[in-house]
């Protein structure tokens, strides 16, 4: 029978440290908006921790880097002695956390022909101020959140960001993972 | 006179869902052989629910041979919430990321059922999402045709749930 060799070295993350700083960054002084989204649980019968890193910059990256980017990022904040409590460590980008059900709720303008004109492109442009994801289709940024909570508090900060436009933001839960 | 095919079939159970599994690949295996894209996608998408429901109910305490009823999967839906996920709306019995954060969920929740590499579960989690991105159980009702690389996804996520059956 033949025999099979196969070598594993871990992937090169040093290529990626501007994400893992970014990542270190967010998890000292986590901001109250936008990407990188991050979600840290923690499971009480065991005392482990998940994490879901949701962020679009992951795009290029394999599943591995990913998860090797944010384990990394998660044990210098936190302690090395921290990286064996961490249960899975998974990097979403928005669509694919869409995908994994873990972003139900949805916030969108509803513009209608009488509002200010300028409303289109300032509902638009605060979006994206706001994390919202383009890579479904360049040009229509979509802003999912995984809380109600979350997504209120997103249309407090959009309807600031223009003004007036308070009754122009709706929530919706997606009836199905898209 | 014989019973008819529906007739005999057992009750899902643990080791039927992974007979069948294995018997659905190879199938979609033939299926992709003869350009038939879309229904090889259709099978091995099963066959990977097939292997997450096995792995979850093997990791909830059921034996190979134990009924696993609608009224199961239905209960592990109403579960998710407690491990932190909520399933989506509709509560799809299909939908394969759902299934795939349920596993690694409970796993996770579980004195002594949690994986041994953190890097594990997170492949499950991803593997899930590819395949779902590619993959729907109401593609039998439609002649749309799968392009090469949506083939090539599914069954490569498909190819690896089986490689890692015995960990999930």
């Amino acid at each position: 029978m033949p025999v099979v060799k196969d070598r594993f070295t871990p992937p090169n993350v040093s290529r990626f440290s501007a994400l893992r700083e970014r990542l270190v960054s967010e998890w000292r002084q986590p901001g109250a908006f936008g990407q990188p989204l991050i979600r840290e649980e923690t499971f009480d019968r065991t005392g482990l921790i998940g994490l879901t890193v949701v962020w679009d910059e992951w795009e290029p990256r394999d599943d591995l880097e990913r998860g090797t980017i944010i384990t990394n990022a998660y044990s210098e904040v936190f302690g090395s002695d921290q990286k064996d409590r961490i249960a899975f460590a998974v990097g979403f980008t928005e669509p694919e956390a869409v995908e994994s059900g873990v972003l139900p709720f949805e916030v969108m303008p509803l513009v209608r022909k009488s509002d200010p004109p300028e409303w289109f492109a300032g509902c638009r442009q605060a979006m994206l101020d706001l994390g919202a994801s383009e890579l479904w289709k360049k040009g229509y940024p979509r802003l999912r959140l995984p809380t109600l909570e979350l997504a209120e508090q997103y249309v407090r900060e959009l309807s600031a960001r223009v003004p007036g436009s308070d009754d122009v933001w709706s929530i919706s839960q997606a009836a199905t993972a898209e | 006179m014989p019973l008819r095919l529906p007739n005999r079939c057992g009750p899902d159970c643990i080791a039927g869902f992974r007979a069948a599994a294995v018997q659905r690949y190879r199938d979609a295996c033939r299926l992709a052989d003869g350009e038939r894209r879309t229904g090889a996608v259709y099978l091995w998408g099963y066959s990977i629910e097939m292997l997450l429901k096995a792995a979850f109910f093997r990791a909830f305490g059921y034996d190979d041979h134990r009924p696993i009823t609608t009224a199961d999967l239905r209960a592990a839906i109403q579960l998710a919430p407690s491990v932190g996920y909520t399933w989506p709306a509709g509560g799809n019995l299909h939908h394969l990321p759902a299934w795939g954060q349920l596993l690694v969920r409970v796993r996770s929740h579980l004195p002594s059922a949690a994986y041994s590499t953190r890097q594990f579960p997170g492949r499950i989690l991803t593997r899930t999402v590819q395949a779902y991105q590619v993959w729907r159980e109401m593609l039998r009702y439609h002649e749309n045709r799968a392009y090469e690389h949506e083939v090539r996804t599914v069954r490569a996520s498909a190819e690896w749930f089986f490689t890692h059956a015995a960990q999930l």
